[in-house]
């Protein structure tokens, strides 16, 4: 449902290794966790790949503005993050999700984050991370999901 | 019989995509409106006509369930149907929105299909009425 909507294929990368975005812009969308967990998820995807993402949601030829990748990487992370929420929500109780900070940053490197997940869509690295704040953390539960056949749920 | 739609999300992506999925839906919409967050549906309500409103939930400013709100809350709005469109998968928030009056709930993400089929029985309302 996702690649149909967003026009692109997202594979998981295995879980051994934390992929990273290989490019020097990389967009980032930022959402602050409350509730039953709290903590912040981010988004990240190299500029070229978020390009490629808001031409085919909207069904234009590139370029695009820069606003409306922004405004599309919002919504797509969005939707990821909504997804992880409500797998998270099962187990441990309402979880609120802010509105998202999206922005684009030249030689991001992630820090300080508690679980991260990538997922591959044609050489480029889409990357989920989240931290949290709560002593305890569902990172366990959120691991052994993603090791479950058919782990691709978060999209 | 000519339809309109009021579109409401705060991600002009996500409008301009529900306004490609309405005009190929084979159902009669012939106009869609858009606004940024609750606030801005009610000014256009307050100008104009529609015959369904499809709405997000979380926007700035006034979100879909106060949004919802006020349409029902409205003598000259109340019979207009609203379908909810959101990230938000939990049953209570799916019950209340139905229980606030929308008509139906889309999960994001979503096919054309998905909003064709929940748009086409409001749709078909509109005509009758």
């Amino acid at each position: 449902m996702f690649a149909l909507m967003v026009g692109v294929d997202l594979a998981l990368v295995a879980q051994s290794t934390t992929a990273w975005p290989q490019h020097e812009s990389t967009v980032v969308s930022s959402f602050e966790l409350s509730g039953a967990i709290s903590g912040t998820a981010r988004v990240f995807y190299p500029l070229p790949l978020a390009n490629r993402m808001t031409c085919r949601m909207l069904q234009v030829e590139p370029p695009v503005a820069e606003m409306d990748i922004l405004d599309a990487a919002g919504e797509i992370a969005n939707m990821i993050v909504g997804n992880v929420r409500n797998c998270l929500e099962n187990p441990w109780g309402s979880i609120d999700i802010g509105t998202p900070a999206v922005e684009i940053f030249r030689d991001c490197v992630l820090k300080n984050h508690s679980m991260s997940v990538s997922f591959c869509s044609c050489g480029d690295i889409v990357t989920v991370s989240m931290a949290f704040r709560n002593g305890t953390a569902p990172w366990d539960y959120l691991r052994s999901s993603l090791d479950r056949p058919g782990s691709d749920t978060l999209l | 019989m000519a339809i309109s739609v009021l579109v409401v999300d705060d991600s002009s992506t996500i409008r301009k995509i529900i306004s490609r999925c309405l005009q190929s839906a084979a159902l009669g919409v012939t106009e869609v409106v858009e606004a940024g967050n609750g606030q801005e549906a009610l000014e256009l309500l307050g100008k104009r006509t529609v015959d369904v409103v499809i709405t997000d939930i979380n926007m700035p400013r006034m979100n879909g369930m106060q949004l919802l709100c006020a349409i029902q809350q409205c003598e000259a709005w109340k019979g207009i149907p609203v379908l909810v469109i959101s990230t938000e998968a939990r049953a209570d928030a799916v019950v209340e929105a139905i229980g606030k009056g929308a008509k139906g709930y889309i999960k994001k993400p979503f096919t054309p299909a998905e909003i064709h089929d929940q748009l086409a029985p409001l749709v078909t309302s509109a005509y009758q009425s």
